[in-house]
């Protein structure tokens, strides 16, 4: 959909204690739940809002979340509204 | 450098969040929202209208062209929505009034207590991006209005996209009280707390239809409007230096015209078109929607007065097409589905593009000067 061969995300299933929180909070539905673990479904949906790495309880997700605005990075990190 | 986040502090104590200093707002402008009060331990609590009316409907059209558009607020704190009973609902939202419209008017069940945190007047998933809706806001007003005690409940329930700064283990650490993310669209609400509070997968996930991308036109058209006078007078001192050193006021007023079709271009029609146009960077979908606009612009140029020098048409083009590209790329801060990864790598090369077409354009306008 858009350039998503950088996105950042990373899940340490070895962490994951399937409370599948991750599933609920995306927006894009990149995860589901197997075998009582989360999985990442759909990387190249993911917009790295980090709702998945803030929710998670045992830190098993890693992105470089931010906000995916051009007008914040041309202004040097935030937008203004 | 970009801002990222990695999460609330897992250390963070109460007595920090409580110190943030409050914001006051005025609570005269929304008067017409309030139906009445009820009392609870000695809070005095406002009940708010479902009902739409002509200042709610022009506020929400002002906002929408950009008037006001950064301090349509409210007071944050505890309001009741329908009757009082022991068993209502905790909705947290955010205090963007276009937002309580949405939401005031899809609640359609008994009662609801709707539990509202101070976002400075900014919608639910920017304020989440920005943090302000974010889980020390949230603890800080469960802890304020005392909400557990107060309302007898275990959980809050949050709309899903204020889930990305919020830490579900930090609040009920804090605060004793469990998250409960409800659906993405607040009309979808009522389905969801009929059906045990278990969303269906649509109502999870965000889409972004051209009736939503059409609402965002105006905004986005008005705010680059304001340009159109300096570009204005840019085209007076071109057209003085180009033809003959006359002033002339008339003429720059057509050459101003394919600025304000660009402008069109980039704030209106990209966002209608956008899943149609190839490309996946923004700015190269922009500038091929471009593309044509800039052949209409030369082909039709005795009505805009740009004269017949090609070298002239070619630097004007670049000019436009970089116009209409830095526009679409402006884009991505209102799209439901661009990461910030991918946005940093467009905007560290569109820059470049920038830069080298502009220093061409501006080569070739020099140069046709002289030639």
């Amino acid at each position: 959909m858009y350039i998503s061969h950088l996105v950042t995300l990373n899940l340490d299933t070895s962490k994951c204690v399937g409370c599948g929180l991750c599933k609920i909070v995306c927006p894009h539905r990149v995860f589901e739940m197997e075998d009582k673990k989360a999985k990442i479904m759909k990387k190249e949906s993911c917009i790295e809002c980090g709702a998945c790495m803030s929710n998670c309880p045992v830190g098993a997700i890693d992105v470089k979340a931010g906000v995916g605005c051009a007008q914040a990075i041309f202004n040097g990190g935030s937008c203004n509204c | 450098m970009v801002e990222t986040y990695s999460g609330c502090k897992p250390d963070i104590q109460l007595s920090e969040i409580m110190q943030r200093p409050e914001t006051a707002y005025d609570l005269d402008w929304i008067e017409h929202l309030i139906e009445g009060y009820t009392e609870l331990e000695g809070f005095k609590i406002p009940i708010i209208s479902r009902k739409m009316n002509m200042k709610d409907y022009l506020g929400s059209l002002m906002v929408r062209i950009g008037i006001h558009r950064m301090d349509y607020h409210f007071p944050p704190g505890l309001y009741l929505i329908g009757e009082q009973r022991s068993d209502l609902p905790v909705i947290v939202s955010c205090n963007y009034k276009l937002t309580l419209d949405a939401l005031r008017t899809a609640l359609m069940g008994t009662g609801y207590w709707l539990l509202i945190l101070d976002t400075k007047g900014v919608n639910v998933w920017c304020a989440a991006g920005k943090g302000t809706f974010g889980t020390e806001e949230l603890i800080f007003q469960l802890t304020k209005w005392r909400i557990k005690e107060l309302l007898n409940v275990k959980s809050v329930i949050l709309p899903q996209l204020g889930a990305s700064r919020m830490t579900p283990h930090i609040i009920r650490k804090l605060t004793g009280l469990h998250v409960e993310y409800g659906p993405v669209r607040a009309d979808d609400l009522d389905a969801f707390l009929n059906n045990n509070r278990v969303a269906s997968e649509a109502s999870r996930t965000v889409m972004f239809p051209w009736k939503e991308r059409l609402v965002l036109t105006p905004v986005e058209f008005m705010m680059n409007v304001r340009y159109l006078l300096p570009i204005y007078l840019f085209m007076i001192f071109w057209n003085y230096i180009n033809f003959g050193f006359q002033l002339e006021f008339v003429q720059p007023l057509f050459q101003t015209l394919p600025w304000l079709l660009m402008m069109f271009t980039g704030a209106v029609l990209f966002p209608l078109m956008l899943p149609l146009l190839p490309t996946k960077p923004f700015s190269t979908k922009g500038m091929i929607l471009g593309l044509p606009m800039v052949i209409f612009v030369f082909a039709y140029s005795e009505w805009f007065c740009l004269g017949g020098n090609i070298l002239q048409w070619l630097s004007w083009s670049v000019a436009y097409l970089l116009y209409v590209g830095y526009l679409a790329l402006n884009f991505t801060g209102s799209t439901t589905f661009t990461c910030l990864s991918g946005v940093d790598f467009e905007v560290g090369h569109f820059k470049k593009v920038m830069k080298y077409g502009g220093i061409a354009s501006a080569c070739m306008m020099a140069l046709s000067l002289f030639l």
